[in-house]
């Protein structure tokens, strides 16, 4: 029960019943989806990534981006030219190059990522007490079939048994049981900043069932931010020791690492020292950043990543206060001055930001794995979203309080078919009357459209209706209320419009 | 799972009923992820087919449809009171939960809303509240009903009671006419009925029909004959083990019920055995299985057969045309020589005839001539000369002198017949001549062959040699340089290799053995000289040289001939001799003998008739392998 982004690997596994993330040897919860490969070894993860200066030409990051592209895609070209390992085409596909154990290797994205899943399972079986190889893996929505099936050969070369492929905002939607509640209709935006990319996805939640209705990538991430940071250490060394430390691309590296460290230690603190040993020229970097001195630096680019998810809600044709749950996840989104500012962006909203953001899709799939391994349910790998007849309307029920007339929602537009509710109202008090109206209407301000009524008459006062709708898959809804002391019932079946089809 | 709304509902108005107001709108379709608890118990309902919501709401639907498919026998409470409750062992459990019908065929379930209904009609507090009289305690017949659910609805006891069931038909068809006429009625339903009995987890074979195939035959009874079956008698236990009052009336109850079980089980095993018996004997399949086997076999030999002589057929067709060509080609052949050689023969008798017209020509004109002489011997010798002319001259130049001859000049005969015969001396003589150069050169060379190279071996080398490979034995380390060291050392004069030394060895050893004895007995007569100091040394070593050229003349010398056997060269010039010497010839083997060096005349007449033999015996031969 896996996942991994563009940078970061994480694994989360259910153990007796509970989801844990299990920390590497190095004690991180957290892999760097790295993977070196060095004249004795292939080693991936955090001694990858501190070998990444030395080693660059044989260390592969980012392999999912490459994952089940055509070697003449754009992506592929693009990195061609910027990856710091050779990349050759054969065929269609595309292959690192690599010098490992001495000799040349061409060496395939999904053995790379094979190679990314089996430590993350190799940290697992270290705890011996996994004992199944089940997982669910998360994909970013744009992922394309080929490149779905490629992760998914990566995993099974891992020895993973795949039990499914899901996408990866529904995964965070389910890390915080958004989907757990059957009733009515919620819109959630998910926003996941990670170290390259964030990625905007508007879901919509219908019967506990998500359906996707907008998702947009975008190329900003962590990295951009720990460039800011990079630049401005930058200024402050030259300022203090008069050393244009960028120039050398040793040095640059090295403030890079340093200045990453430190943004995650500002997401916790409210303080963070950084300091590295002999910079430029044996001249150590020692300075201080304070979160408000980092969060101005950080503003712009927060503020352009959220003008980039107005646009995508304003493309969806919904409105910010349309947004009733956001889910800010992702290594970067875990920023309390990201997820504030998300907050005063959507005051109407539920954030949901409480569990660790890079682990929130990990947890989702690990949930997913349960509820697939307890029902013993067919496991189908491919990704696909299952269309679904559902209904076109709301379907309200008429009801008052404190003498205005009410709708109550009691199938939401898009509720997939077959569904059944039950629903028991009370009476007030000396009412033997009641009245059910049934109405339709399409958009929540419209004014709804009675379609039945269903009365009953003569009950003992004080008791209360029961109603059960069931909409079967032919779009009939059949009611049928009774109060059950006085055995008195009544129930019709609303037919479809059929005529309408043609 | 129930959802409470809040609020009132509204009042209806006086004259409301319910009613359709509209319609709803046709359904929409829209992608969703399969993502979720709900999701999947979407899919689990679409797998099965329910149309039911999921979950929570499951329970109270079970209950509506557990009484579903459920037959249930005709309610019959006076069969319920006839029970006695203490014999409730010997009575029919599925009866008295009213599911006679359906017994082993019922599930759990089925049995649990048996009972339940059961328990609705008939518990003593629901009777007594109906006014019905109730026996105390143990006694009412609910008794009954309480037991046979225990059983029931225990599945080890469910069991052992189905594996007893009265209702079971335990017969067998016997193996007689009837069985095998209506074999498939007959036994089908016997393997049907105690199919359920097998313990095998994979679906049990049935007897199928005539049209099943070879190896669903074989494997129905192969799994028959080792049918093994779950049906155990415990029910039938004579006596409760706790009934015991110590251990060991219990042990020796236990012990008893034990036998009979195993007792039982075996009569099962035995029946059974017993139907598949019985059906294997009364199947025709088997037979006909076995004929088609045979068949087969049958068939796959005789097709063996055909093939191979269909083969042996082409073969020989194919030997035959190869036969019939070769004939013909050879009595073709054969022809083409026959004509040849009778043309060869015509030709060779016209010129046989001319020769010896010519010949006649030469002697009678030579005659009229009288010799040329007058003179006896002279005559006598032209005499001889004109017989040699007219065997040794070819017809071209026996035309021309008999031109010559008879052109009637004496002169010119005379001249012509004298050139022609100095020319045929001179022809002799050079023949002979070359005979005995070549004969001397073959004899010097053969002799001098081992000294090829950079010089001829000297005597005293060759015996140096000699001795020295008699010295150092095959074996030696590096025997040739040893032997080469051996003789240096000896004849200082010698510039020899080992290489050398070896080619020269081997040469000795191969060539003549002759020449091995001749240099040993030369090495005597050296050793004889050097012991006189060689106060007798003979100067005249060209005669000796001479005489004791060859082993062959020394032979010829002292025995009158040479059973060495003829060399090339010898024979050359006896064949020579032969036709120089023609038949007619007087003391031609003297004069034969005379012409080949180192050979008698015994040799020679010898050789002759050796040759002769063989010619003849090489003629029998073609002649046999023409035929």
């Amino acid at each position: 029960m896996a996942t991994h982004g563009s940078s970061l690997g994480c694994g989360v596994w259910v153990i007796d019943g509970k989801t844990e993330v299990v920390a590497n040897e190095g004690g991180d919860r957290m892999t760097p989806a790295i993977v070196a490969y060095t004249d004795h070894d292939k080693v991936v993860g955090l001694p990858a990534k501190q070998g990444l200066y030395r080693n660059a030409s044989n260390t592969i990051c980012n392999v999912k981006e490459l994952i089940g592209r055509e070697a003449d895609s754009e992506v592929v070209q693009n990195a061609m030219q910027n990856s710091n390992v050779k990349i050759i085409c054969q065929g269609a596909k595309p292959f690192y190059e690599v010098d490992y154990k001495e000799r040349t290797h061409k060496v395939s994205p999904v053995s790379v990522a094979a190679a990314i899943f089996d430590s993350l399972k190799d940290t697992a079986d270290g705890q011996q007490r996994v004992d199944s190889h089940n997982a669910v893996i998360c994909v970013p929505v744009s992922f394309s079939e080929q490149q779905q099936r490629d992760l998914v050969q990566a995993a099974q070369q891992a020895s993973f048994s795949v039990l499914r492929v899901i996408r990866e905002p529904c995964a965070a939607l389910m890390a915080y049981g958004v989907e757990e509640e059957c009733v009515g209709q919620t819109r959630a935006l998910v926003l996941r900043l990670g170290g390259r990319s964030m990625t905007v996805t508007i879901v919509r939640v219908t019967g506990g069932m998500f359906h996707i209705e907008k998702d947009a990538v975008f190329e900003m991430g962590g990295n951009e931010l720990d460039e800011l940071l990079v630049q401005h250490l930058a200024q402050d060394y030259d300022r203090q020791w008069r050393c244009q430390c960028l120039k050398n691309q040793r040095s640059a590296f090295k403030l890079r690492v340093a200045a990453q460290q430190t943004r995650q230690v500002l997401s916790s603190m409210a303080t963070a020292h950084c300091s590295v040993e002999s910079l430029y020229d044996g001249i150590d970097l020692n300075t201080k950043l304070s979160r408000t001195r980092v969060e101005a630096l950080v503003n712009p680019f927060v503020q352009k990543c959220l003008k980039a998810v107005e646009e995508v809600i304003g493309s969806a044709g919904s409105q910010l206060t349309d947004i009733e749950k956001v889910v800010v996840c992702g290594g970067v989104g875990r920023s309390p001055f990201f997820i504030q500012a998300v907050k005063d962006r959507f005051p109407s909203a539920q954030i949901l930001s409480s569990l660790a953001g890079d682990e929130v899709i990990a947890l989702g799939a690990a949930k997913q794995a349960t509820l697939l391994t307890e029902n013993n349910a067919p496991s189908a790998v491919s990704v696909e979203a299952d269309t679904l007849p559902c209904l076109q309307t709301n379907i309200l029920l008429r009801m008052t309080e404190d003498g205005q007339q009410e709708h109550r929602m009691l199938f939401a537009a898009f509720t997939p078919m077959p569904a059944r509710r039950q629903y028991r109202m009370l009476l007030a008090p000396e009412q033997t009357d009641a009245c059910l109206v049934l109405c339709t209407a399409t958009a929540p301000n419209d004014t709804p459209e009675p379609v039945a009524k269903l009365v009953l008459h003569s009950l003992p006062p004080g008791s209360q209706v029961e109603m059960v709708c069931h909409c079967r898959s032919d779009g009939s809804l059949h009611v049928t209320c009774a109060e059950p002391t006085s055995n008195t019932s009544t129930g019709l079946t609303i037919e479809a419009n059929k005529l309408s089809s043609s | 799972m129930w959802l409470t709304f809040e609020g009132t509902l509204p009042e209806p108005s006086a004259d409301d009923s319910t009613c359709l107001l509209g319609t709803l709108p046709e359904l929409t379709s829209a992608k969703f992820e399969p993502v979720g608890r709900w999701y999947e118990a979407y899919c689990v309902r679409r797998l099965r087919k329910h149309t039911l919501s999921a979950g929570s709401l499951e329970s109270s639907s079970d209950e509506e449809s557990e009484d579903e498919g459920i037959e249930f026998d005709e309610e019959n409470e006076t069969y319920l009171r006839t029970l006695d409750p203490k014999e409730w062992k010997q009575q029919d459990h599925y009866a008295v939960l009213g599911i006679s019908k359906m017994r082993c065929d019922a599930t759990d379930d089925q049995i649990k809303a048996a009972y339940k209904r059961k328990v609705l009609d008939h518990h003593p507090d629901k009777r007594r509240a109906r006014g019905i009289p109730v026996k105390e305690g143990e006694k009412d017949y609910f008794t009954c009903i309480t037991r046979a659910y225990e059983t029931l609805g225990n599945p080890t006891k469910r069991r052992s009671y189905d594996s007893v069931d009265s209702h079971f038909d335990d017969s067998i068809p016997p193996n007689n006419a009837d069985s095998k006429e209506r074999f498939f009625d007959v036994f089908g339903p016997v393997f049907a009925r105690n199919a359920r009995w097998s313990t095998s987890k994979k679906k049990v074979p049935l007897l199928g029909d005539e049209n099943t195939a070879f190896a669903d035959v074989n494997h129905f009874y192969s799994f028959w004959y080792d049918f093994e079956s779950w049906r155990e008698y415990s029910y039938l236990d004579e006596e409760e083990k706790e009934k015991g009052e110590n251990r060991e009336e219990r042990r020796w109850i236990e012990r008893q019920n034990k036998s009979d079980r195993q007792k039982r089980k075996k009569e099962e095993t035995s029946r059974i055995r017993q139907l598949v018996d019985n059906a294997y004997a009364c199947d025709m399949r088997i037979q006909r299985f076995k004929d088609e086997e045979k068949a087969k076999k049958q068939a796959i030999k005789q097709a063996k057969k055909d093939a191979i002589r269909a083969k042996q057929e082409e073969e020989e067709r194919k030997r035959q045309a190869i036969l019939d060509e070769e004939r013909a080609k050879k009595e073709k052949e054969e022809a083409e020589a026959k004509e040849l050689a009778a043309a060869a023969k015509k030709e060779k008798e016209a010129l046989k005839k001319e020769l010896k017209k010519e010949r006649k020509t030469l002697r009678t004109t030579v005659k009229e001539y009288d010799y040329f002489s007058s003179d006896e011997t002279e005559r006598l010798s032209n005499m001889e000369e004109v017989d040699k002319l007219a065997e040794m001259l070819s017809i071209t130049s026996l035309q021309d002198l008999n031109k010559d001859l008879t052109s009637g000049d004496l002169d010119r005969a005379k001249s012509a017949f004298n050139k022609e015969v100095d020319a045929l001396k001179d022809r002799l003589q050079k023949e002979k001549q070359a005979h005995i150069e070549a004969s001397q050169r073959s004899a010097k060379s053969s002799s001098s062959e081992g000294s090829k190279g950079k010089g001829t071996w000297s005597e005293d080398e060759i015996q140096m040699l000699i001795k020295g490979v008699n010295v150092f034995p095959a074996g030696t380390i590096s025997r040739w340089e040893v032997i080469n060291n051996f003789i240096q050392q000896h004849v200082p004069s010698s510039k020899r290799n080992a290489k050398e030394v070896l080619a020269k060895a081997k040469d000795l050893q191969k060539n003549d053995q002759f020449l091995k004895a001749d240099a040993n007995r030369k090495a005597f007569d050296k050793f004889a000289k050097d012991t006189k100091g060689g106060a007798t040394a003979k100067p005249e070593k060209g005669e000796i040289s001479e005489r004791y050229d060859s082993a062959g003349a020394v032979q010829m010398a002292e025995t009158g001939s040479n059973p060495s056997p003829w060399s090339a060269d010898e024979q050359k010039l006896l064949e020579q001799a032969l036709k120089t010497f023609p038949a007619s010839v007087k003391d031609r083997w003297d004069k034969i003998s005379d012409s080949i060096p180192l050979r008698s005349k015994k040799d020679c007449m010898k050789r002759y008739k050796e040759l002769v033999e063989m010619v003849r015996a090489k003629k029998a031969a073609q002649t046999a392998a023409k035929k």
